[in-house]
Parts: C-alpha cells; sequence; structure tokens
C-alpha cells in the first residue's frame, strides 16, 4: 500500500490550501503589476522604481513556484510512505570470513527424543562436513514463533546441521518454548548476554546464518523466514552451499 | 505617530521591512511544514491525519486574527475618518475570507475520516461558517459602494455588528458542548498539547502570518494605487479611469 492511512486527506487538505493560496497570491501580484504600469504610464516611470523583487517581476516564476512546491511536496510523501526500501536484505559484514570463535553452553535439561543431553555450541563443532543453519532465537521474540515451523522444516533436511543461539533469554523459558513446539536443532547454545551474538553482528531476532562445511558463513537472513523468503530466498541459497 | 499613516511614509516603512517579511513566511512555512509533515510524531487516535493541523489551526487563527484587524479599522475609520484605514480593511477583509474558506475546507476533510461527517451543524463550525459569511458579505458591501464617499462608513459598521461573532468563535467550545475539540494551545492555564506538536504549530502559524502580511500589505499597495490612479484620472478630467 502506498499511502499510509488518512495520507490521501492530509495531501488534499495541502494541494487546497496551497491552490487557493497561490491562485489568490498570483491574482493580486498580478493586479499590482498591471496597476504599477498603469501610474508609470500615467506619472511617468519614477513610481515603480521602489521594488528590488526582480526575480518576482516575471509572472511565470510566481505561478510556477507554488505548483512546483506542491509537486515537491507530493514527491517527498510518495517517497516517504512507499516503504520500498526492504530492511530484509541486510549482508553481513562477516559474509566469507570465518565465524568468531564462540564457546556457548549447552541449555541445561534440553534432551532428544531418545532422552539424550543436548550440547551447546563451539567454533569447531561448526566445521564438519554438512552445512549448518545457525538460527538466532529466542523465548520472549514473536517473529521467532512465527518463524518457528520453517525453522522445523530445514531441520528435516538431511544434508543440514541446523543448530540454534538462544539470545539474551531465561533457560526455563527457553526450555518452554522448545518442549512446546518442537526443538529443530541438534545444538543450542545459551548467549545470556549477547557477546557472541555481538560479535556476529546481529541486531535483532532472529537472524539466521547460513555456515560452510569449513566454518565459514555464506550468508545472513534478518528477520522471520516466512513461506515466501523460505522459497525465494533460503532454499536457493541453501541449494548454492550444497553444491 | 500619527505620521506613520500617512500613505507615502507608510509604503516606504513597508518596503524596508518587505524582505524580512518575505523571510518569515518562507522561512516560517517551509520549517514549521517540513517539522509538522516530517519530523512531528502521529497522534495515537488520529494517525497522520493529525498533520492537517498544522495548517488548519494557523488559518483558524489568521481568519479571527483578521476580523480583529477589520475591528480596529472600523473604529478608526468612525472616529478619526482615516482614509487609510479603510483601505486596510478593504485589503484585509479579502485575506480573512480567504483563510476562513480554508478552515471549513481542511476542517471537512478532517472531519470525514475522524467524525465520520464533512459537516455538523456544531457551534464552532456554525460560528465559524458565519465568519466566511460575514466576509463575503463585507466584500460585497464594499465593492458595491467602492468610490462612493458612504462606502467606507457603512462597512465599518457593519464590521463592528460582526465583531459580536469573535468571542463566541473562540468561546463556542466552552459554552456549548460541541464535537469539535476544546481548545487546547491559547488557554488560561497553559497548552494542553505535547511541545512536539506545538512547536511546528507555531512555527508554521509564524509562516502563515508572514503570508497574511505579504498578502494584506499587497492589497493595501494596489488599493493605493487604484486611489491615485482614479484621483489623477479625475484632476484631467478623463472619467474614473477604474
Amino acid at each position: 500500500m502506498i499511502f499510509a492511512p488518512y495520507t490521501a486527506y492530509v495531501l488534499s487538505c495541502y494541494g487546497i490550501a496551497f491552490l487557493l493560496l497561490g491562485g489568490y497570491g498570483l491574482h493580486i501580484f498580478l493586479a499590482h503589476r498591471n496597476l504599477k504600469q498603469r501610474l508609470e504610464q500615467v506619472e511617468g516611470a519614477s513610481v515603480a522604481a521602489s521594488s528590488k523583487w526582480l526575480f518576482f517581476k516575471s509572472k511565470w516564476v510566481f505561478a510556477v513556484l507554488p505548483l512546483l512546491f506542491f509537486a515537491g511536496l507530493i514527491v517527498l510523501f510518495a517517497s516517504r510512505l512507499d516503504g520500498g526500501q526492504n530492511k530484509t536484505d541486510l549482508p553481513s559484514a562477516l559474509v566469507g570470513k570465518a565465524l568468531p570463535s564462540m564457546d556457548l553452553p549447552p541449555l541445561e535439561g534440553l534432551k532428544t527424543s531418545a532422552g539424550v543431553a543436548i550440547g551447546g555450541i563451539n567454533s569447531a563443532s561448526m566445521v564438519g562436513d554438512k552445512v549448518s543453519v545457525l538460527n538466532v532465537f529466542a523465548s520472549w521474540c514473536g517473529p521467532c514463533r512465527a518463524e518457528h515451523p520453517f525453522i522445523m522444516q530445514l531441520s528435516k533436511n538431511p544434508q543440514l546441521r541446523v543448530v540454534g543461539l538462544n539470545y539474551k533469554d531465561k533457560p526455563e523459558n527457553a526450555l518452554n518454548f522448545l518442549t512446546q513446539h518442537g526443538n529443530p536443532y541438534v545444538a543450542v547454545g545459551v548467549d545470556a548476554k549477547g557477546r557472541t551474538a555481538l560479535d556476529l553482528g546481529v541486531y535483532g531476532v532472529p537472524e539466521t546464518f547460513l555456515v560452510s562445511k569449513e566454518g565459514r558463513i555464506l550468508h545472513r537472513f534478518t528477520g522471520p523466514i516466512d513461506e515466501k523468503r523460505l522459497q525465494n530466498e533460503v532454499l536457493p541459497q541453501i541449494e548454492k552451499a550444497l553444491k | 505617530m500619527f505620521d506613520l499613516a500617512k500613505p507615502s511614509l507608510f509604503l516606504k516603512v513597508v518596503d524596508f521591512f518587505w524582505p524580512l517579511l518575505w523571510l518569515l513566511t518562507l522561512g516560517g512555512l517551509g520549517w514549521g511544514l517540513y517539522e509538522g509533515l516530517f519530523v512531528a510524531p502521529q497522534d495515537y487516535q488520529q494517525g497522520e491525519a493529525v498533520r492537517i493541523m498544522y495548517l488548519h489551526v494557523p488559518a483558524a487563527w489568521l481568519a479571527l486574527g483578521a476580523y480583529v484587524v477589520l475591528t480596529f479599522c472600523a473604529l478608526t475609520v468612525l472616529v478619526f475618518k482615516h482614509p487609510l484605514a479603510d483601505a486596510l480593511a478593504q485589503a484585509t477583509a479579502p485575506v480573512g475570507a480567504l483563510f476562513s474558506a480554508i478552515v471549513l475546507i481542511t476542517g471537512a476533510i478532517w472531519g470525514k475520516p475522524m467524525w465520520g461527517t464533512w459537516w455538523v451543524w456544531d457551534a464552532r463550525l456554525t460560528s465559524m461558517l458565519i465568519l466566511f459569511v460575514m466576509y463575503v458579505g463585507l466584500l460585497l458591501l464594499r465593492n458595491a459602494l467602492a468610490f462612493k464617499p458612504q462606502g467606507a462608513k457603512l462597512m465599518a459598521i457593519l464590521i463592528l455588528v460582526g465583531f459580536i461573532n469573535i468571542p463566541i468563535i473562540k468561546f463556542s467550545v466552552d459554552w456549548w458542548s460541541t464535537l469539535h475539540q476544546g481548545a487546547s494551545v491559547v488557554r488560561l492555564d497553559g497548552p494542553k498539547i505535547h511541545p512536539d506538536m506545538l512547536r511546528p504549530l507555531l512555527i508554521s502559524a509564524l509562516g502563515f502570518s508572514g503570508l497574511f502580511g505579504l498578502m494584506v500589505i499587497t492589497n493595501l499597495k494596489n488599493i493605493l494605487m487604484q486611489r491615485r490612479l482614479r484621483s489623477l484620472f479625475l484632476r484631467q478630467g478623463k472619467g474614473s479611469g477604474v
């Protein structure tokens, strides 16, 4: 949607006001010029010498100025309300570089369905024979809940290793979140103070990093992944990484 | 002080302040409307529609202010019979009419999304409509008697009759329960509007005042020139010429 609610009303108010004021201004200005010329004809040239505003003596300038101003206003409005910039398309400065070194403890009490405790994350564990998907999540983050089913979907791919980075969360809440909605992660690192996320350049949850077999960052997806982004961005990038 | 009221000296003073008036207008409108449209926050209930305020409210102040100017002119015409006061009244009335038309139009456009109607016969709206009609009536009267000697006096009397409407407009929101919101800037206990919205409002009000001044003074110059032309033609015996 190009126009936010009510912007059309605001625009028409300012438009009408500028047309009225500009039109009346033009009218009295032209009357002013006309009278001056007639006085000059009758009295000689002395009368008109007082005004120095040569720029505004051309009637076209005065007619066009309000219109230009109004046109500029419309352009500003449109550019600001269009929302053209896509905030989810923010390349990471770390793309192509090795994952920053990290050593995160596991989430206490998190177990696989077979009852085996799930470990934490360290730099060495991110290097292996699989491409890793590092998902930064928190139980307090609404978009993470929305994104969760798609992370579950990714975790079913046997060629991928999906790991979670639990960002500034209470362990019991994180545990609740994963028990309730299902656990897509083969490893979960707890980043209680957010230091590792800082090293990664995370600036909001959720965020997802695609990590190569050698432990290099291939791509970053900021914001929640939905069906459309999964098909258009995430899966093509994963395919590229797996080649 | 009455020397200042001589048209020739008055025009010299005006020419001196003319660039400053342009500066006030362009600066005030540019800065105030930029802040009002792009910087000031949305209202929690009205959303973007609150931005109409930065046009509607200054226009309303000026529509009322113009009538106060008219009233002073009318008193001066009746007491001192000064010709410049009559010219100033003639110059101010159309600008007052223009600004009250803007108030009514922007108010209606704001009312549609906010109240669900373009117009209600509420005390504030009705008294504002009466003000607009007063301006139109004054203009018609003055133009009908443009160069008649009794024109100035009749207009002055009608202006004083219509002045009763000004306090009614201002206090209509206190005296009756109106759909229009109450006073929020000019109150005995200080403004009840957030500074982030008050500042752009006052700046754009300054800008509109500058525009008002430019228009009134241009009108005034036109009227003085018209009179001069007419007297020159009369002296040369070529008819009125206007």
